[in-house]
């Protein structure tokens, strides 16, 4: 963050919208992004966060609204003239070309001296360690060789802002995550913007800074991963990143930044939050913020409940239980699978107890 | 061919298509009717007799003969001539149309794209008559020192070759991953570089293979060409033909089969061109 001087944003998206026919793919969004963030648009398929993306590239007009770069306005520059470059969801490494002339393209046809190019092109190259490779046709290549030559295609350029478009999406598990650490070292080390689109949850918590969470070509929020996770705003945050048990609840009463609530099954709890909510509220729970015992817990600062093990589901390092609370409810919680034996503990039809925090619980407005 | 009706030793397995019965006759009765005249055609281009009705041994006389024959000759150098401006033209013109047709998105387009496939589909009878009509009316082009004296052909060959460039081309146009053209942009090119470097290579191939089909399809047609032509302007196809309406010599054998050794080797250059290409293997497996 050393380069981050200034705090004037490096992309500033104003009331941009972009309709297809009668379809708003981008519905009047506004946010700005700071120098040297790594900032990943999130959201289902179709919640327009790769239009967005196209926009700030240049690859679409918007309908309404404006976007500047680097305190530039974009409206009338063409995508060829904008300080950006992008990994494309296919890669679209040029099949006729080595990885060399890939490479250089974008400096060629920039009219750069040969000199300069060759230099940057093996530097390029080097940086995502294709080095071994110049010579190689894209069909030589695997998915995610190919994948380093798009990126070093677009770094060579040197832009302001690097947009990557699902770039782990079409790799296996265990190379997506190899790659995730791999981006964000290359992020650390080039010192510029990432932006990253992408619909899985874990990839933008674990890679990004800010995460906007797009929803219809609306953001629902933006925040840090850990707010995003941890204080969702809306129902749609809380419940397509990661599990949640969503349950209703009804405010009793308002003070100084706390509400007690009646929440649905579980009784009356005291929960911090601003104070203007309206009277029916919802109760966002974290799986793994449930703690699961075969006695009931003695503690008072936990809201605890019996209930019965309805479904038990094995992912090895943890399960998921589905309960039925006394009250009716159908709870999901996590258990860290820590001993080897863990796994026996509940079993289906099992009565256990379950508690939290009431401030583990966040409040949830509609 | 004996393998093919020796007996079956056991019944053919449902997979082993090779061994059916009816599968063979088929493969048999398809390759006569193509081929059976074809050869005989080449094979009595060597036979040593006037008449070319009996065999009556091996010669290559026939073959100097026509290259003697002074009329035989201009009529090839007319058709060479022809195939190869009808080519370059309709080339240029087909890939025009493709690229319109891919590119952009205007009014009637439908319609256009119809009334460019049409000349595929219009008999060649009906284009001959009506070029013969349509030239003799405006009076132009006619007459001119060689090869100007050519032009009318050559106007007749490139309406009825380019569609088919441009077919070739559309069918290739429509592989292509439009992420290419972007990434392009997106690194910088202005719309004259994207096509000269990237759109360009792609088409390439459907571009010389849709270049040799109108070749072919040049060098050979006679209906449009005999109403079209004048007795100055003899292309190879009509010499051969006025040629068989005194006699059918050896000679007519001859003239043909080199006609068909140069349409046989265009085609297989075309289709070599039409898939040994990186971008064929690689266009659509891009896309996501």
């Amino acid at each position: 963050m050393s380069n981050a001087q200034t705090n004037n944003p490096i992309i500033k998206i104003s009331h941009i919208s972009k309709d297809f026919g009668a379809v708003n793919a981008v519905d009047d969004v506004s946010f700005e992004i700071m120098p040297n963030e790594f900032f990943a648009l999130l959201g289902p398929s179709g919640c327009g966060k790769t239009t967005l993306l196209r926009l700030i590239a240049g690859l679409e007009s918007p309908t309404h609204g404006t976007i500047s770069i680097d305190g530039e306005n974009m409206d009338a520059i063409p995508a060829n003239r904008r300080p950006v470059n992008m990994v494309f969801q296919s890669y679209a490494v040029f099949p006729h070309m080595t990885v060399y002339n890939n490479v250089a393209y974008g400096l060629k046809v920039a009219k750069i001296c040969q000199s300069d190019i060759r230099q940057r092109v093996i530097e390029a190259i080097d940086s995502v360690q294709m080095g071994e490779y110049v010579n190689r046709r894209p069909d030589e290549l695997s998915g995610g060789q190919r994948q380093r030559v798009a990126l070093a295609r677009a770094l060579v350029k040197r832009p302001k802002v690097l947009l990557l478009d699902e770039p782990l999406s079409a790799l296996d598990a265990k190379l997506r995550k190899a790659m995730q650490l791999e981006l964000m070292q290359l992020q650390r080390k080039v010192g510029i913007t990432f932006i990253i689109v992408t619909h899985d949850q874990d990839e933008a918590l674990s890679m990004a800074d800010r995460i906007a969470v797009m929803d219809r070509g609306v953001v629902r929020q933006i925040a840090t991963p850990n707010v995003i996770y941890e204080s969702p705003t809306t129902r749609f945050v809380a419940d397509f990143i990661g599990k949640v048990n969503l349950i209703d609840a009804h405010v009793i009463a308002r003070n100084k930044g706390k509400l007690l609530v009646d929440v649905k099954g579980l009784g009356t709890m005291e929960i911090f939050h601003k104070n203007n909510t309206p009277d029916s509220v919802t109760i966002a729970l974290r799986p793994e913020k449930i703690v699961a015992s075969k006695r009931k817990p003695q503690t008072k600062d936990r809201i605890s409940t019996k209930g019965r093990v309805h479904e038990q589901v094995y992912y090895g390092n943890i399960s998921h239980l589905y309960v039925n609370t006394e009250a009716g409810l159908r709870l999901l919680i996590n258990i860290q699978n820590a001993s080897r034996s863990t796994v026996d503990l509940f079993g289906i039809d099992d009565d256990i107890w379950l508690s939290f925090y009431p401030s583990d619980a966040i409040i949830i407005t509609n | 061919m004996l393998a093919i009706f020796s007996r079956q030793r056991e019944r053919p397995g449902p997979l082993e298509y090779t061994r059916q019965f009816w599968l063979r006759l088929m493969v048999f009765t398809t390759m006569t009717l193509l081929y059976a005249p074809i050869i005989g055609l080449v094979v009595f281009s060597f036979n040593d007799s006037k008449r070319n009705i009996v065999w009556r041994g091996f010669t290559f006389d026939y073959y100097l003969k026509a290259w003697h024959n002074d009329g035989l000759i201009d009529a090839f150098v007319n058709s060479l001539t022809i195939a190869v401006i009808a080519t370059l033209i309709s080339t240029i013109i087909g890939t025009s149309v493709a690229l319109i047709l891919w590119r952009f998105r205007f009014p009637l387009k439908p319609i256009y794209e119809g009334t460019m496939a049409l000349p595929i589909v219009v008999p060649e009878i009906c284009m001959g008559v009506a070029m013969l009509v349509f030239f003799s009316r405006v009076g132009w082009p006619s007459g001119g020192p060689w090869p100007l004296n050519l032009s009318a052909i050559t106007i007749a060959h490139i309406s009825f070759c380019f569609p088919f460039v441009a077919v070739v081309i559309r069918a290739r146009l429509s592989g292509f991953n439009r992420e290419f053209e972007e990434a392009s942009r997106d690194l910088g090119a202005n719309e004259w570089q994207t096509f000269r470097h990237i759109i360009f290579p792609f088409i390439r191939p459907g571009l010389i293979s849709g270049a040799l089909l109108a070749f072919t399809l040049s060098i050979d047609d006679f209906i449009i060409t005999f109403f079209t032509s004048g007795p100055n302007t003899v292309t190879f196809p009509v010499k051969i033909y006025s040629m068989v309406r005194f006699s059918i010599t050896p000679e007519v054998n001859a003239a043909s089969t080199i006609l068909i050794v140069i349409t046989i080797i265009t085609t297989l250059l075309a289709m070599w061109f039409q898939t040994s290409s990186r971008f064929y293997k690689l266009s659509k497996e891009g896309a996501p």
